[in-house]
């Protein structure tokens, strides 16, 4: 007779279901939702859909420019890509992806111009004239390594 | 064809009382089942949204004798349930229709062999293992549910419901009312006894190929199985004597009480494999079969 | 007869009857679709009712990238649903064949072979996300009614 008992209690204890339609709410930091590229900050080095067991992550350059497509769709969550970003630009989202009707719409692209590593400045005066005869021959487009100004990226 | 014989096909209980009335039970079992599992349960009008929606539904066309047997098992179901629910003694002061026990047992039989028919016509393997379990399943509980009957017949010496109906203190009618309610989760293929519609084993059984507009006719034609079987238990029980809104009242209410009944056994057991279910009824026929031909005895000495 | 198109198009919205097709999942997102069922969440608040035959459900969800065993099983159960019916894709499996991809085994994403109305992204969706969706395909089929997508006959 435990299980009369058991259904008393259930009939007396009330239901424990969410009313629908319920709103998931992600309380934990680690949640893995969709990923988010910081177009600022990635270099384009391609780790990302190297490690990619799927695919769903795309890095194509041209020229100046590369262009880092993503697909939801495809995606398994699994944070390859995170693990093994090394500038970090990559991030998940913490809430669930949507839904989609037509396959692709949630493709996400961004096209960056390719950032140049920045030199550490030694001794500007003494190496531009030492280099200076060098770095002409050297594919590098040919500007000065002092007068390079954007942020090192680490 | 009496007034007062339309008025209980048409009007209570028959058609317009019996159709709301079983889409109610059929949802006050999924909701108590539902609550007692801890969930919430389907809204109130659930079985109707079911039901309209199948009428809408675009059903494959299919040639033949066939197609016109597939579509007869679920409107004959229906249609001897309605009558076998006007044939009902609610009112047992004999304002009522009154009818013959025999003719409503043959009326309630009518579906469970519809069903069987239905899985053998529509042609596919589930159908056929669904209606087997099911034939099976009621040759089983039908020895039961006919002895159940004779015995109140021969404790209140006549066959006509209307004399049957009424609780009397007599123990065999008690008895003829405990085999009845044994048998209905049976009919109704409820848990414990729900092995001819086992989704999980054999799709959906003898239903199977069937869709749309007749689909809803059996989705009918099972809840107005819920009124029938468990209104006629319910007349059995009632007092006799009594104005007639008391007799309605005590009707609906004592139904509504077995649903909630059949819900809770239904919640509280898992499936039983056919020869279980089997080894069950014949048990109980057993023990039914030795108290009708005790009883049978014991009234012909007395007399 | 408007009033009889507003009552049949709110009974389609509220009585979703779904059937569940595993086209070579690996079970994750037919796990998580029985916890749907589960007290927890309880679909059957929307009137969402796991039929056991196609022929008697509106909404088919099918989870797993399409094998090759699986793909006339597929097409098959398609035309056993009848009209108005919505196809919900389980999984970034259906949608893309996840890692199965380029494997000579696999028939392809599920839109190769049947039309599909909503995808549930996840690797395995949330409860919540497949319930959602297929609240939306009930929504889709009910304003979809019976005139549209009828190419033919479905078959026996």
């Amino acid at each position: 007779m435990n299980i009369l008992r058991l259904i008393f209690q259930n009939l007396c204890r009330g239901p424990v279901s969410f009313r629908l339609p319920h709103k998931h709410e992600c309380t934990s930091k680690e949640y893995r939702g969709l990923i988010v590229n910081d177009a600022e900050r990635c270099v384009g080095c391609g780790l990302c859909a190297y490690v990619c067991p799927i695919a769903a992550i795309e890095v194509t350059r041209s020229g100046e420019t590369y262009r880092w497509t993503y697909d939801p769709g495809k995606c398994t969550f699994c944070g390859r890509c995170l693990e093994r970003c090394k500038p970090h630009t990559l991030s998940m989202e913490s809430q669930l992806p949507p839904l989609y009707s037509t396959e692709g719409e949630l493709i996400k692209v961004l096209d960056m111009v390719r950032k140049r590593p920045v030199r550490p400045a030694v001794a500007p005066a003494s190496a531009a004239e030492k280099h200076e005869p060098a770095a002409s021959t050297q594919a590098m487009p040919s500007t000065p390594p002092a007068a390079c100004a954007e942020p090192a990226v680490e | 064809m009496n007034v007062s014989g339309l008025i209980h096909f048409f009007l209570f209980p028959g058609l317009l009382f019996a159709v709301p009335a079983g889409w109610f039970y059929v949802w006050g079992e999924r909701k108590a089942v539902a609550r007692m599992q801890r969930r919430i349960g389907p809204p109130l009008l659930q079985p109707f949204y079911d039901f309209v929606k199948l009428l809408g539904k675009r059903t494959p066309s299919r040639h033949g004798i066939e197609a016109d047997l597939l579509r007869l098992w679920p409107a004959l179901s229906v249609l001897s349930m309605i009558g076998a629910i006007a044939m009902l003694p609610v009112f047992p002061s004999g304002r009522g229709f009154s009818g013959d026990a025999v003719l409503l047992v043959a009326l309630l039989e009518l579906p469970s062999i519809c069903f069987i028919l239905a899985g053998f016509t529509s042609g596919s393997i589930y159908g056929e293992i669904g209606a087997i379990r099911e034939a099976v399943l009621s040759v089983a509980n039908n020895l039961v549910f006919l002895l159940s009957i004779v015995t109140i017949a021969v404790t209140e010496r006549t066959f006509r419901l209307s004399d049957m109906a009424g609780g009397s203190w007599n123990p065999g009618h008690w008895i003829g009312v405990f085999g009845i309610l044994l048998c209905i989760p049976a009919k109704l293929r409820l848990n414990p006894f729900s092995t001819s519609s086992a989704e999980q084993e054999i799709y959906s059984g003898p239903l199977t190929e069937y869709a749309g507009a007749a689909l809803a006719m059996w989705e009918l034609a099972h809840g107005l199985e819920w009124v029938a079987l468990t209104g006629f238990v319910a007349t059995l029980v009632v007092p006799a004597s009594g104005p007639w809104w008391f007799h309605a009242l005590f009707f609906v209410v004592a139904s509504f009480a077995q649903v909630m009944l059949l819900s809770t056994i239904a919640a509280a057991t898992a499936r039983f494999t056919l020869q279980r279910a089997i080894r069950f009824y014949w048990r109980w026929a057993a023990v039914l079969a030795v108290l009708v031909v005790c009883s049978t005895i014991y009234m012909r000495y007395r007399w | 007869m408007n009033l009889i198109k507003r009552l049949m198009h709110r009974c389609r919205r509220k009585s979703p009857f779904l059937f569940h097709l595993n086209t070579g999942s690996c079970n994750g997102c037919d796990i998580e679709l029985v916890t749907c069922l589960s007290p927890r969440y309880d679909v059957e608040q929307l009137g969402i009712h796991l039929e056991g035959s196609p022929r008697h459900a509106d909404i088919l969800c099918i989870t797993g990238p399409v094998t090759r065993n699986t793909l006339e099983a597929v097409k098959t159960v398609y035309s056993q649903v009848c009209e108005p019916k919505a196809v919900v894709a389980l999984g970034s499996c259906p949608a893309s064949c996840n890692v199965f991809a380029g494997s000579p085994v696999i028939a392809g994403p599920l839109s190769k072979h049947i039309p599909v109305d909503v995808y549930v992204p996840g690797c395995p969706p949330h409860p919540d996300a497949m319930i959602e969706g297929i609240a939306r395909a009930a929504q889709i089929l009910a304003s979809r009614g019976v005139s549209a997508r009828a190419k033919g006959e479905p078959q026996r």
